[in-house]
């Protein structure tokens, strides 16, 4: 098959600024028929505390080779033609992005259920960690 | 023989550091250098640490090597 044959192209970035939608590389493929994306954001309450930031930190080399390693396996169960990740660290305030994941795929049940597993798979395997900052002024690291 | 270690978050306000060079001479695998962190700081004995050497995660039982440098990896939470 055609979309089979295209090796997934993947673009893993970290930011320390607002994300921006042009941070992610899924322009000009005409063989794609649906873009997913995904974006996390900070909420406002944490187990019943308000929260007005999160500050993220990570080991980003590490971070980089994890998440390869993660599309790589994702993108062996799914047809997809791209995965675009970018990660922001530092002082993220409420409502902010923290997090977006955009793919293309030929049809839209693959880019679907990618999508879903790379995210689960980022929040179990992928090294960044929280320190949450509350409204009360203390904080805690999750 | 020397390896580095590298903290992050939580572990780097226990261990003081970001970055510690250690001589482990005495120790031979990541399981062991675990064990010897433990002892160096009982209130990280009950959390579950992965290793990371060149941005790979080892198991336990892979050797130290003189100039390692070893990423110490502590669960993330939340979500």
């Amino acid at each position: 098959m055609l979309e089979q044959a295209k090796k997934t192209a993947v673009n893993v970035v970290i930011v320390e600024r607002r994300i921006d939608e042009g941070d992610t590389r899924t322009a000009g493929d005409n063989g794609a028929g649906a873009v997913v994306s995904f974006t996390g954001v900070v909420r406002d309450n944490n187990e019943d505390r308000f929260v007005e930031a999160i500050v993220y930190e990570c080991h980003e080399s590490l971070v980089k080779a994890e998440t390869q390693r993660i599309v790589a396996e994702v993108a062996g169960r799914h047809s997809v033609r791209s995965v675009s990740i970018v990660y922001r660290m530092g002082r993220v305030e409420v409502g902010a992005a923290s997090l977006l994941v955009k793919i293309t795929g030929a049809h839209r049940a693959g880019a679907f259920a990618a999508a879903g597993e790379i995210v689960d798979l980022i929040k179990a395997r992928v090294p960044i960690w929280k320190h949450e900052l509350y409204s009360d002024g203390t904080s805690t690291w999750l | 023989m020397q390896v580095q270690l590298l903290f992050f978050a939580r572990l780097r306000e226990v261990f003081g550091a970001s970055r510690v060079t250690l001589d482990v001479s005495d120790v031979d695998t990541v399981g062991h250098l675990a064990r010897r962190l433990a002892d160096h700081k009982p209130e990280i004995a009950s959390v579950p640490l992965r290793f990371a050497v060149n941005d790979e995660f080892v198991d336990e039982n892979r050797p130290l090597r003189d100039g390692d440098t070893i990423a110490v990896v502590h669960p993330v939470s939340g979500g």
